[in-house]
Order: structure tokens, then sequence, then C-alpha cells
């Protein structure tokens, strides 16, 4: 604990610009034990009564849920959420085998991120089971830093039946312990801390009948995320929040009745006459000073005795800290590198990042209508240049030129792929290797759009494999098996209609349409007016 | 401040993290239409050397797309004060040379003509400012990988306006920027600088600039 309060790698925090001195000093060094699972020996097996609420916003993760669901080594029926009609069938579908209990899957508003439709639109579920396991999609895209939080919160709850055993190990052990949550992650425990939270947390604190002052310690389940005894949310169940208690859905990271809420439960597990604790996968964090592991029953009895926290103990600052328990060290095990997302695992070998460009390759950058200017030709010329070793780059320019006439003369050259520029503008240094590589993990198989910036006219795109409906553009990459199969773009049709034609030709014929995300073109034209609604300065 | 041509642009980059926005937003000046020269200050809040090495990396290709743009790196390295965001704008304004001088997020994108058009609306009227539309683009991205998704912005906060500023129409002593609402402070010092001077909102209601805008 250093002087002002941090712990760990200040100088790593004050780099970032985001970050302040808090208006209190984080956590005791005590408060920051938290206990490794899976345990380090066998647990008896029993069958607990237990509802799984899953709040679903993002249902393109329901696999990966299922997966991490499918680890629950007893019966557990579940209760999931989501905010439109259209992602009920896919959630159902990622269920309809599920097998250790009922599935009912409900329509919410979305309002209260996943907090609401936990605590209120399924609070009477809380009546009925004894333990609850509250999840949700969690995708903290604002942040890249943030990118491993939901695999880490989901390995450390559910990462395996042995991790779950030892969950309930501890609920059987200690009757008193009212909740169980994720240890932070490093990166978060600078927000560890009211922030704008605090008034609306105090408002629902006051109703429940403990007062919270703006220097109240602070600990809890980030992420929200946990397992839980029903019980101990008895306080906040008994408010009977609605669902328009909470504030309209506009992107908010912060400052919301959601977020308040999240920082109370540890709170009102203690307001329920209950204690919490923080668990940590196994090998997930990198930084492994409070995380302990134990090896036997005594051992963890002794853990739970010694770390029986309330926060309403720490006010008392006369309260020694305790030296930490006498327990085997753990050996040390080699450390996973955060973050690891689904993104990275799925989205890496649609981009090729780590596909070898045979050295034969051949790209033409073929310019074509307007596309001559010589800042353009500039750019081809740099991006050309850092294309993978050995393979071979040319720049044709043909002003005037139609699509159908370029793409025809850059194959006539022998290319493997050609890219496609028809407008001024700039591409970025790195497109013509990132299209190569992406071409070369499709195995030639795709049409490749190169994103243009600024981008005012997107389409939807697969966040997964980078999927369109349909690929145009003033830049666009095509590989010789689609030339060979398709040919050329239809002359007679309208640019876009064109590009649509052409996109459904390829589809017919098996090839995918895909953004290159990496590619850059920053178009030379004017911008396109804003949308209606689009709110700019006025 | 010495009259110098072309424009200043002063960047502010907190981690590395960040590096994808900024080398995007470098790809967008390099872009401007105008052939104005852009001398670019990225100003680093106590990077290592390494980690300045890296930032010297990631942008030298992007150099070489545009003759008469030089790119300056200021590392703070001080461990004081804490909180950099305003005295790294202030300590770009010290470094700036040329009489026009803009301060950008590294979310920021210029539109191809950005700067042209604001500038033209400095030399043809008498305004010490000239502020152009920002849009926000709502986009998915982890890594350098960015996608741009269908448009969620008008349920987003208004972003500032990008400036042009005309140092030599601004008392040196409003020409600072001061500690205010955390991330405001860019948004401070127009609507300072409107109550004293004469603004151009002319391209105010076009879109000159993107501000990326992360969604979860």
């Amino acid at each position: 604990l250093t002087a002002d309060g941090y712990i760990g790698n200040v100088p790593a925090r004050l780099r970032r610009g985001q970050l302040f001195m808090p208006d209190t000093p984080l956590f005791p060094l005590e408060q920051e034990r938290s206990l490794e699972v899976p345990l380090g020996y066998a647990t008896p097996a029993g069958a607990p009564n237990v509802a799984v609420l899953l709040h679903a916003f993002h249902t393109e993760l329901m696999p990966e849920f299922r997966a991490y669901l499918d680890h629950i080594p007893f019966p557990a029926d579940l209760f999931i959420s989501t905010d439109t009609g259209e992602k009920r069938a896919p959630i159902s579908a990622s269920f309809d085998n599920w097998a250790k209990g009922p599935v009912e899957v409900r329509v919410l508003p979305n309002r209260g991120r996943d907090i609401a439709p936990k605590l209120v639109g399924f609070a009477a579920v809380h009546d009925r089971y004894e333990y609850v396991l509250h999840v949700h999609t969690k995708s903290s895209l604002h942040n890249s830093g943030l990118a491993g939080w939901r695999a880490y919160l989901l390995d450390t709850l559910l990462g395996s039946p042995a991790v779950i055993h030892g969950v309930f190990e501890a609920f059987a052990r200690a009757p008193w312990l009212g909740m169980i949550a994720p240890q932070h992650i490093e990166y978060l425990r600078p927000w560890i801390r009211w922030g704008e939270n605090h008034a609306q947390a105090n408002d629902l604190a006051a109703r429940m009948g403990f007062p919270l002052p703006p220097t109240a310690p602070l600990d809890f389940p980030s992420g929200s995320m946990f397992w839980a005894r029903s019980a101990a949310l008895r306080p906040l169940l008994d408010l009977h929040l609605s669902i328009a208690d909470f504030q309209s859905e506009c992107g908010q990271i912060d400052g919301t009745l959601a977020h308040s809420i999240e920082r109370l439960y540890f709170l009102v597990c203690e307001r329920a006459g209950f204690n919490w604790l923080k668990i940590t996968a196994r090998g997930a964090l990198l930084e492994q000073g409070g995380v302990t592991a134990v090896t036997s029953p005594q051992q963890l009895d002794r853990f739970l005795a010694r770390y029986r926290l309330r926060l309403d103990s720490l006010r008392d600052e006369t309260r020694p800290i305790e030296d930490p328990p006498v327990i085997t060290s753990p050996p040390r095990r080699p450390q996973r590198v955060l973050p690891v997302t689904w993104r990275t695992s799925l989205g890496e070998p649609a981009l090729g990042e780590c596909t070898p460009v045979p050295a034969n390759r051949q790209l033409v950058v073929a310019l074509h209508g307007t596309a001559s200017s010589s800042a353009l030709l500039r750019s081809v010329h740099v991006a050309l240049g850092l294309l993978p070793e050995g393979v071979h780059g040319q720049l044709l320019t043909m002003p005037g030129a139609s699509r159908a006439f370029a793409q025809q003369a850059g194959f006539a050259t022998g290319a493997d792929v050609v890219l496609l520029i028809g407008a001024p503008g700039l591409l970025h240094p790195q497109s013509c290797a990132a299209v190569m590589r992406m071409s070369e993990a499709q195995e030639g198989r795709a049409l490749l759009e190169v994103v243009c910036v600024p981008n005012r006219e997107s389409r939807p795109v697969n966040s997964q494999d980078f999927s369109l409906p349909w690929v145009g553009g003033p830049a666009i990459a095509i590989h010789r098996s689609l030339h060979d199969a398709v040919g050329g773009p239809d002359e007679l049709l309208e640019s876009k209609e064109a590009d649509q034609d052409y996109s459904q030709r390829a589809r017919a014929h098996g090839f995918d349409l895909l953004l290159c995300p990496r590619a850059l073109f920053y178009t030379d034209q004017a911008p396109v007016p804003a949308a209606p609604g689009d709110r700019r300065v006025a | 401040m010495r009259e110098i041509p072309g424009i200043d642009v002063v960047t502010r980059l907190y981690d590395l993290a960040d590096l994808p926005h900024l080398d995007q937003l470098i790809f967008s000046l390099m872009g401007q239409t105008d052939a104005m020269p852009v001398q670019l200050h990225i100003m680093l809040q106590r990077f290592t050397f390494t980690e300045v090495q890296r930032v010297r990396e990631a942008t030298w290709r992007l150099r070489r797309l545009r003759d008469r743009t030089s790119m300056t790196l200021h590392n703070w390295d001080y461990p004081a004060p804490f909180d950099l965001r305003v005295p790294m704008l202030n300590w770009g304004l010290e470094v700036a040379q040329a009489r026009y001088i803009t301060c950008l997020d590294v979310y920021d994108r210029l539109c191809p003509h950005a700067c042209a058009a604001l500038l033209a609306r400095l030399c043809g009227t008498e305004a010490a400012l000239a502020l152009g539309g920002t849009a926000l683009q709502p986009v998915l991205w982890w890594d350098d990988v960015m996608v741009p998704i269908p448009e969620q912005a008008d349920e987003l906060a208004v972003p500032t306006p990008v400036f042009v500023a005309d140092r030599s129409r601004i008392a040196v002593k409003d020409c600072v920027f001061r500690t205010g609402e955390p991330d405001l402070e860019i948004a401070e010092f127009i609507e300072r600088l409107r109550g004293h001077y004469p603004v151009d909102t002319a391209c105010q209601g076009k879109t000159v600039a993107l501000r990326i805008y992360p969604i979860s």
C-alpha cells in the first residue's frame, strides 16, 4: 500500500490519462485476499437448489455461455432475459437441449443493463431458489483494456465443474457466506470507487435502512457477475424496483442506477446478515499477490475465518491487519496474458495475421475511374512496399477506365489478387498486406471490401467473421478464383446496384463477402450528409 | 508564436493502447486536401523510452504519405502533476509555432476538406476561431481492428466541435487551456473564447470531423 493509497503499480496507472487520485484510499491489503478456485482438494458433490439468471443482450455470445454453463455439475434452472423478440429464437436454440432443468426466456425492456432484468424481471425467481448465479453477456468494447474481462469473470465463476464445486464448498462450510464474486482484474482497480454513483447509491441505501456516507469503504463484484444465496439479495429485492426506475439506455459507461446497484451488492449482502468472498480462477490474474490457494478443508476454514470481511468493519481504522494465513505456497504457474477474447480467437483467423502468404503471390493495385491523384499514387507505393516478404506488388493506373476493364487488365498481368480503387483518396500503408493476408486466410474464397474512412455509410458487419451483406465502395479486393468464376461487374448497372449484383453472384458461387478491417482507404469524397437524427453541434 | 506557414496540430496520447486511434487520426491528417504544411505535435504522458520508440515505429510509415508534414513527439516525463490533460495541451501551445492551431483527440478523424474549409473561414473573416461540426461514429473495436456499426449516434452525447484558432487574433493570456470539468477542457476553451472573440460557425452545421465512439 503506497502512501497515496494505491496498491500495485502506480506509475503504470498514472500514465493513463483517465486516472486520478481517488477520493479515498483504496482497500487495505487484507481486503485484497481472494480464494483461488478450483480448490486444491476434491470436494464432495452436492445438489444445491440453483437458478441461473442470464441477461443475453449479445446473442452471438450464446455458444460461449452455453459452454460455460455446461460446466455446472448439478441441476440448474435457466432464466434468460433479452431485449428484443428477435433474439428469443437464437437464445432458445442455444439451450434447446439443456438437460439440467427448465429454460425460460423473457423479453424485457432494454433498461437497467443486466441489473434490472435480473432484479426486477426475474425478482420472483429469487424466492424459489436457495442459490442464484447472476451472469450476463458483458462486452466492454469501450475500452480495449477490458477485452478479456468477461472471459476472466466466467472462468472464475464457471470455468470448470471443479471451480463450481469449490464455490459451493465455500457456501457449505460458511453458512454466513452470502455472495461469492470474482476478484477485480488489475486494470479495473482505479475505477473501484463511488465516482458519480454515490448519490443514487445513497438513496437506495437509505431506503434499505443503512447510511452510506461518501467516504464509505467500497468493494463490489465488478462486472456484476456472482454466485449468491438468494437471501443475501433480499434487502435489494424488497425495494420492489421497477424497470421504469432505471435510466433509458444510451451507451452510458457510468453513473446510472444499474452502476449504483452494482456497487451496493456487497453492502446489501451485509445488510441481509451475510458476508461475502472474492475468488480468482487459478492463474488468471497477472497480479497474483493476494490470491490464496488452499489444499484442505481445514485451510479453507482458516481462510474463511480470517478473511470474513465486512465493509462496515473497515471503517474502524484501529483494527489491526492480520497476518496472512499459513498456507502452503501454491506453485508458480504460468500467467495468462490478458486480454484474450473470443474476438481474438475467432477474428484473428479470419484476418489471417498468422497465415503465411506464399512468396509467389502477386497483388495488383488497379486505379481506375477518378483514382489518379499523386497522393493516392504515393500511398499505394508505400503500401506495396510493405507487402509480406516475397509477395510481388504492382501498380496499374488506368484513369477513366471502368472497374470491369481495370479488373480484367489486372488479372491479365497474372495477379492473384487485384485491389481495385475507383476514387481519389489515400491508402493506408498496411492495407495491401492486410488484403493479402486476409485473402490467403480465406483461401481466395472471399470478396473483400476495404474500410473507407471517414465512414458515414456503414453496413452491418458481423464482428466475428467480418461478413457483410454486400461488398462495395471505392476500394475492393478480388481474388483470381472469384474472377475466373464470376467475371467482372455488370457495367449496365449503376454503381451501387453493380456492387450488390456482383456480391450476389459471388455468394452464389460460394464466396464470402467480407470486410477487411485492417485495410483502410481514406476517401477523398465529400462527406455524405448525416442521417436524420444525427447529433452534431448546432 | 512565430509565424511559420501551415497549421499546428496538437494531440495527446496517454497510452499505447490508443496507438491504433492515433494511427487513424494521423492518416486522416495526411489525407487533407489542403496542401498547407502540417506540424503534428504528439504529447505523450510519461512514456518510457521503449514506449516512445513504439510510437515512433508505429507512425513512421504514415509520415511518408505526405510532404511538408512534420511530426514531433513530446514526452512529459516528470512525475507531477498527476493529471496531465490540461498541462499537455498548454505545452502543445508552447511548442506550436504556426499562426493556426488545432487540438484534436486521438478519437477524432478529420474529413478530407476539414482543414481547408476551416482555414478558409479564418482567412475570409475576422474570426479568431472557426468551428466545424463533429459527428459521432459508433464503432466496435479491439486492438487495431475497428468496425463501424450502424448509426446509434442520435442517442449519444453531442461531441465537442473541432476548431482551428488564429493565434494572432487571440491575446496570449486567453490562449490557454484551463482545468475544469474532466475531458471538457477543449470545450471550455472554445466556450471561453466564444465569449470574448468573434467565432466563425459557418462550418458548424457541416460534418468536418468524426468522433469515434466505441460502443459496448
